[in-house]
């Protein structure tokens, strides 16, 4: 197999690993925020607690993970794109188009999202499943913290996504630069 | 039509069975391996969760306090989507004001 074919062999892979962690992860917050939350108080104290025991648990592993995944996969990908794989030009004709610039404000909320799983919702996640396996009531901060990180993940999440997506169906934005 | 297709179908199964026999029996190994490796592939999920330990308190005390005001906006998922949109909306003005006259 030959360079080319290898180098399209590996930045396809990082793209598809970028986007399919995504998907996993934003699709995970959305559940969070329009499922799970309002859909919690409803139930049982004895169903809410196996939900956190055996459910949440679950759904944050797959959800951090994912978080941490896309970050590295998509800064992999821009990187590689950056030295000159792909079939690109190299850092200094990459930095002066639409296309790395829509990718970098989209990347820039994507990296605060992910700081947010990560240093926020998770460590309270980990308190508030902890309390209710020992049958305890959670502290209000805790709660109150890990939902707040949550949302402003799912406020940011929608120009995150569109920078994303204007990196390849959006250069009008940029003006002249293509 | 069902007496029609049940030739085909037998056909397709004598063709297919032993293919899908010999892929879960492949599928099977590979699981093998997989469950093997599983304690090894733990080691470096707990290197990065530990790693991440140290910046929870410093990030926690920088993010906390800018989010705090968005209280009311971030407790409804119906107010954040807005709030979302119009984020959105200010970057973009901000990116066609700073290109237009950058």
């Amino acid at each position: 197999m030959d360079t080319i074919a290898m180098e399209a062999i590996y930045m396809t892979s990082l793209r598809w690993l970028h986007v399919i962690a995504g998907i996993i992860w934003i699709g995970l917050l959305y559940y969070f925020n329009f499922v799970q939350t309002p859909s919690f108080p409803k139930l049982e104290g004895g169903s809410r607690r196996d939900a956190f025991v055996n459910l949440v648990p679950t759904a944050l592993w797959w959800f951090r993970w994912a978080a941490l995944v896309t970050v590295l996969a998509g800064a992999a990908w821009m990187v590689s794109y950056g030295v000159g794989l792909g079939n690109s030009g190299g850092w200094a004709e990459y930095v002066d188009t639409a296309k790395f610039k829509s990718i970098l404000s989209g990347a820039i909320l994507g990296t605060i999202m992910m700081l947010n799983v990560w240093l926020i919702i998770w460590p309270n996640q980990k308190k508030i499943i902890q309390a209710n396996t020992d049958g305890e009531a959670p502290d209000p901060a805790w709660v109150g913290a890990a939902g707040q990180a949550s949302r402003t993940n799912t406020l940011l999440s929608i120009p995150m996504l569109f920078f994303m997506i204007a990196s390849a169906h959006g250069t009008w934005l940029w003006g002249a630069i293509v | 039509m069902e007496t029609l297709l049940r030739p085909l179908f037998s056909v397709y199964e004598l063709l297919v069975k032993p293919v899908a026999v010999l892929a879960e029996a492949i599928l099977k190994a590979m699981m093998q391996v997989y469950d093997m490796l599983t304690p090894l592939l733990a080691i470096p999920f707990k290197c990065v969760e530990i790693g991440m330990q140290p910046f929870e308190r410093p990030y926690a005390a920088i993010v906390s306090p800018l989010i705090k005001p968005f209280g009311g906006i971030l407790g409804d998922h119906r107010l954040t989507i807005l709030a979302s949109l119009i984020l959105l909306g200010l970057m973009i003005l901000a990116i066609r004001l700073a290109t237009h006259y950058g």
